[in-house]
């Protein structure tokens, strides 16, 4: 459905203001990624780890500064704005806030007719009907058509922001952080839906999320991201039982389970994430890395494949070799 | 001992006219030395309850009722002075976002000699000094040129570590944190729960720590207490909870929570939506979202009851268990 060649992204810093230094920011360095029709992949990382920026170069909400985007097989990074428009149908996002993403002073009819209008999907005597529909399928009722967004709970405004984006019939959509502005008891409402949605329409999702158990739960697949790079992927079950990248396990130790008096066999990470405009020679994780060697700090780890559909960056593992 | 033992507090909201229950009659107590986990959602009561300890309930809030017993002394009904006293010295709180609680323009060095100087008498060099420690104390290297920084050069999970370091300055009984991990990313997160963890142990204090996160909870609680929609629904021992958990609310709030450790790809849900505090039902505040609810649930209130020792749940079947057996 969708792939990703060698996705670059970096941010030129200019003035000096405010003490903020001039240079350039790396968010995104070299990532690759395939997604396949129906198919979720979760991108994890920490802050700062440019999944984000991901899911907006994938929209073209920011502009690449190198590396391919294939929708279909079609590349759609170096078509122009005018044509690309027309595209856009195809690629829909879900965004973190659903306080911010609606406009606050427009009623949930006009919002949702709105991309109805622009990429004409029904004709203007079937806006009401379809509107029904799409708040029907995120589990909403007509009646709320006519209601504005601050009468709406976290929740209910998220399933909004759902509708709006499968307004257009995409085949491929960004969740960005869907439920970490949510409520924990109203979280699995929404994770369900879009995967019931996801079911009946046979859409792709890239998934991102900091949330290590959420991401378990939607994914198919996972890519975990580090400093603009992908440092290990693989099918979501064979990752989380046996993660191989030092930064993998790491992430996964320091997540808490909700089991009291467990054994904290944690692994330890030095300090925090480095700055995207000062990102480490060789492997950028080693200035952190409990299991650092020499060649860590000089040449960067190339991807490699390991069982199954698994890849990992890391120097700790040599093509076919396990330790 | 005993440190802090909170009767029937209620704190109220007063808008238009109309009073918002944010929290409402709440009882629990805390011993020295141990660590208390108010767990519950975005309305439930929490921060206004660590708000009331530290008599920082702003207008349009007010504390119609209740007491708050810490050391034996009611501090709602201490003078703004008395109060003064004892708020930042043997009561000290954390916030969830370390950036907020600083002051931009002030070297981080100097906010914790602020912090100091208000409770002690000390000369510059003695005050830099323990600045320079409490620093240290809270795994800040380098300190002596990070003393001179603003808190834009620390990172979030630093600038804890200072917020950190000013609540512990003089070294209080009571450290309330409120949602102090929630900003930060899971590595720091698991960084910062280990620092409090160390300094509990060493200096013997007393926490209560607010959070929605189940998993916090189990990795550093003593006592839990759930809240939702400021009511209590339930006090347990932390093991007792996750084993198990007797209120309807927390039974199904652990099995609608993604887990790590599982492979199950379908969650269970909750019904609906954490009610705005001017729509509660006159019942009990979970009923309208509640599996498990039958006619009484929306009429009446139910008791906070004990129903095994140490362990209160406030929910109507209980009543029925009882008659049946």
């Amino acid at each position: 459905m969708i792939e990703v060649q060698n996705l670059k992204k970096s941010f030129q810093i200019k003035s000096k203001v405010l003490g903020v230094e001039k240079g350039v920011v790396n968010a995104v360095n070299g990532v690759n990624f395939r997604i396949d029709k129906g198919e979720t992949l979760g991108l994890v990382g920490e802050s700062g780890s440019g999944k984000s920026t991901t899911g907006r170069l994938i929209l073209r909400l920011l502009e690449p500064t190198e590396g391919k985007i294939l929708l279909e097989g079609k590349d759609i990074s170096t078509i122009g704005n005018r044509a690309f428009r027309k595209m856009r149908k195809d690629l829909q996002i879900v965004f973190q806030n659903p306080y911010s993403a609606l406009d606050y002073k427009m009623t949930i009819e006009d919002i949702l007719i709105q991309p109805l209008q622009i990429f004409k999907i029904v004709s203007p005597v079937d806006y009401r009907q379809e509107v029904g529909r799409l708040l029907n399928m995120v589990g909403l009722t007509k009646q709320d058509a006519k209601k504005f967004p601050h009468e709406f709970s976290g929740g209910q405004r998220q399933r909004i922001g759902i509708a709006r984006a499968l307004s257009t019939k995409p085949k491929f959509v960004v969740c960005d952080e869907p439920v970490s502005a949510l409520d924990v008891s109203v979280q699995s409402q929404i994770l369900n839906l879009t995967m019931d949605l996801q079911e009946e329409l046979g859409l792709s999702y890239l998934f991102i999320a900091h949330d290590l158990s959420v991401i378990r739960h939607v994914s198919n697949r996972v890519a975990v991201m580090y400093l603009g790079k992908i440092v290990e992927k693989g099918p979501v079950d064979t990752l989380f039982d046996d993660p191989k990248h030092p930064y993998t396990k790491a992430l996964m130790s320091a997540s808490p389970l909700p089991i009291p008096g467990r054994q904290l066999g944690r692994i330890e990470l030095k300090g925090e994430i480095p700055s995207a405009m000062r990102i480490p020679s060789g492997c950028a994780f080693h200035t952190r890395c409990p299991y650092k060697m020499g060649v860590c700090e000089m040449t960067p780890p190339q991807m490699i494949a390991l069982e199954e559909g698994r890849t990992v960056a890391c120097h700790l593992y040599h093509e076919g070799v396990q330790l | 001992m005993t440190l802090i033992e909170i009767k029937h507090l209620k704190t109220y909201f007063y808008l238009d006219g109309e009073a918002f229950p944010a929290v409402d009659d709440i009882s629990f107590s805390l011993n020295e030395g141990k660590t208390l986990a108010i767990i519950g959602e975005s309305g439930s009561g929490k921060s206004v309850t660590a708000l009331s300890i530290m008599g920082l309930v702003d207008y349009p809030g007010k504390i119609v009722g209740g007491e708050i017993l810490f050391q034996e002394k009611d501090l709602i009904k201490m003078k703004e002075r008395e109060l003064r006293d004892i708020r930042g010295n043997d009561i000290a709180m954390i916030y969830q976002d370390p950036m907020s609680s600083l002051n931009p323009m002030i070297k981080v060095g100097k906010q914790i000699e602020e912090a100091i100087k208000l409770h002690q008498k000390m000369d510059k060099l003695a005050l830099r000094n323990a600045a320079l420690d409490l620093m240290t104390a809270v795994g800040i290297t380098d300190c002596e040129a990070r003393y001179h920084q603003l808190p834009d050069q620390f990172s979030g999970g630093m600038r804890q570590r200072i917020i950190i370091a000013m609540a512990i300055a003089c070294q209080p009984k009571l450290l309330i944190a409120d949602e102090p991990t929630t900003a930060l990313d899971v590595t720091i997160q698991a960084e910062i729960l280990d620092l409090l963890r160390d300094l509990k142990k060493e200096h013997h204090m007393a926490m209560i720590l607010n959070t929605h996160d189940l998993g916090v909870v189990a990795e550093i609680a003593d006592d839990v207490v759930v809240m939702y929609c400021g009511k209590v629904m339930e006090i347990s021992s932390n093991q007792a909870l996750f084993d198990t958990p007797l209120n309807p609310y927390t039974q199904e709030l652990m099995t609608c929570i993604p887990r790590i450790d599982d492979r199950k790809r379908r969650l269970e849900t909750i019904k609906g939506y954490v009610p705005h505090l001017s729509e509660l039902s006159k019942g009990c505040r979970f009923s309208d979202r509640c599996k498990k609810a039958f006619g009484k649930c929306s009429e009446e209130l139910p008791e906070l009851k004990e129903i095994e020792k140490g362990h209160w749940s406030r929910c109507w079947l209980h009543d029925i268990i009882d008659k049946e057996t």
